[in-house]
């Protein structure tokens, strides 16, 4: 099923699908350069960056902080991908499924899916949200505030329940057309968001460069809004470092890179990091700038009026298919992450389960408008497993151990990579609970930790190995 | 065909990136910038998936 997974991966970015699942990617089958630069520049312009960029607003960041602090993080970002992820992948050019299947056993992969599948249906709620605020504006629906938890509309549960219903329909029976349009649409995105800073420029009073910067420091004036946390230099660099950390430290795009030619093609996510989370998140910012200039009450981030507001109904098709497009793998994913648990349901009707999850957490406003720690929370929670593929790819030699443990003694499952799994979290926990760190400081120190309980743990449980791979065990852990 | 397609395509990316742009230069009136937009976006839909291949 991990398989699946990947191929689904594979599909959005245009990779070959259901190829090299179980074997490395031959050397003529790897590509060029230009084709990381096109797949980060449009999977990283998405929906929720609409989210973002507002967000930052509201925790008080100064312009300064947000400029340069996006500018180091997502510089750290881009270089996690060149020298942490992409060697691994160029090295042994396997998915992190089937990598981590011989590093823990298969049993360790049916976990990993369910915590994914989980963590999916949550992401995917973002996304119908953000889609279904597009419809906000021809519907009048009135909009909920940024304190709000709960719905405050009939009206607005039903369109996101509405929307929910559509996207996750197309989903489980129309995947592909829906992927083949998100091909179409990602340059038409991408230019779009760089519309949206232009367009809100002239209505914040910008005329030249020294508008600009005034206007910059009106916008991100550094006071947090009332029940914001204050975010400085460091929460925007760490946001922008690790909120992506699930694909770059977590491994995630060792399925994307195992097609590269070379390592350093991993500065390709550079492309999407600059454009995604730098360009994006400040035009989102901007857009709610323009929103509070019109009414400074309105302190709501719903991205359907906000584009409205200063890009018109291209700018609500936008937010549209922005949130569509990213919702359809998303819940197509988690679908095919829960039907690994059980195998013999049908794959239509567990995708439409894990979309109905979603739809209902995505009528909560109260889950988007904290946005910014549930992207934190989800790579945290995935990222222990990167942190196991990279001390078994780096150190387990070096420190007298065997790599890809499970695959060499046939078992099912292997105790270390889950203990390190589950204690760094504690750890993180405990780093949260005891010591008040914010959970945008946790990442870092949680993946050392899992690498460091990876070894000390497989230290502890390895054996002597014979030199070749032995046949799985049944049941044998 | 496809090349001609491919070329009109781009130009309505053009057109949505410099019509809002011309307006935000206060060198067209604002139906200037908004006009862009839908002409560009109507002509990138319009023409985009002909060329641009599914894989």
């Amino acid at each position: 099923m991990s398989d699946a997974l990947d191929a689904t991966a594979e599909e959005e970015s245009g990779f070959a699908a259901n190829e090299y699942e179980r074997q490395p990617v031959p050397e003529g089958k790897t590509k060029g350069l230009r084709s990381f630069l096109g797949l980060f520049a449009s999977e990283h312009v998405a929906a929720t960056e609409l989210l973002i960029g507002p967000l930052f607003v509201l925790h008080g960041v100064s312009a300064f902080d947000l400029l340069v602090g996006l500018l180091v993080g997502n510089f750290l970002a881009v270089l996690s991908w060149t020298f942490l992820t992409a060697p691994i992948a160029v090295k042994k050019r396997l998915t992190l499924y089937y990598q981590l299947e011989k590093i823990g056993g298969p049993d360790i992969i049916v976990l990993y899916n369910a915590v994914n599948g989980i963590l999916w249906c949550f992401l995917g709620a973002a996304f119908i949200y953000v889609s279904s605020t597009a419809l906000f504006v021809p519907l009048d629906l009135p909009v909920p505030e940024l304190k709000d938890w709960l719905p405050n509309s009939v009206g607005m549960v039903a369109v996101i329940l509405a929307m929910g219903a559509v996207i996750v329909v197309v989903a489980a029976k129309g995947y592909d057309a829906v992927t083949h349009f998100a091909n179409i649409a990602a340059p038409w995105m991408v230019v779009m968001f760089l519309v949206f800073g232009i367009a809100a420029l002239p209505q914040l009073g910008v005329r030249s460069f020294e508008d600009f910067w005034r206007v910059a420091n009106e916008v991100w004036d550094g006071k947090a809004a009332e029940g914001q946390v204050q975010f400085t230099f460091w929460h925007v660099m760490c946001f922008s470092w690790f909120g992506n950390m699930a694909w770059h430290i977590g491994m995630g795009d060792l399925s994307i890179f195992r097609y590269a030619r070379k390592a350093r093609y991993g500065l390709a996510s550079a492309a999407g990091m600059y454009l995604g989370h730098y360009i994006a998140w400040i035009t989102a910012g901007l857009l709610f700038a323009v929103q509070v200039k019109n009414d400074p009450l309105d302190t709501s981030v719903v991205p359907g009026p906000m584009a409205y507001g200063v890009a018109g109904y291209v700018g609500i098709l936008l937010v549209l298919f922005a949130g569509w497009t990213t919702a359809n793998p998303v819940i197509y994913r988690a679908g095919l992450a829960f039907q690994s648990l059980w195998p013999k349901w049908s794959r239509v009707r567990v995708t439409l389960a894990a979309g109905v999850v979603a739809s209902v957490i995505a009528i909560f406003p109260g889950f988007c408008n904290r946005f910014l720690g549930v992207v934190m929370l989800y790579g945290l929670i995935i990222m222990p497993m990167g942190a196991v593929i990279f001390a078994d790819h780096y150190l387990m030699k070096k420190l007298g151990m065997v790599e890809f443990y499970a695959e060499r003694t046939g078992r099912r499952f292997y105790w270390p990579p889950i203990a390190a799994w589950i204690l760094s979290l504690a750890m993180c926990v405990g780093i949260w609970y005891y010591l008040e760190i914010q959970i945008f400081f946790l990442c870092l120190p949680g993946w050392l930790l899992a690498g460091i309980v990876y070894l000390i743990a497989s230290k502890l449980m390895q054996k002597p190995v014979a030199e070749e791979p032995i046949a799985m065990k049944e049941g044998q852990s | 065909m496809r090349t001609i397609l491919k070329a009109i395509s781009l130009t309505a990316l053009a057109v949505l990136l410099i019509a809002p742009t011309l307006h935000a230069m206060e060198l067209a009136p604002p139906r200037v910038g908004q006009f862009g937009l839908y002409l560009g976006t109507v002509g990138w839909f319009f023409t985009a998936p002909f060329w641009i291949k599914y894989r």
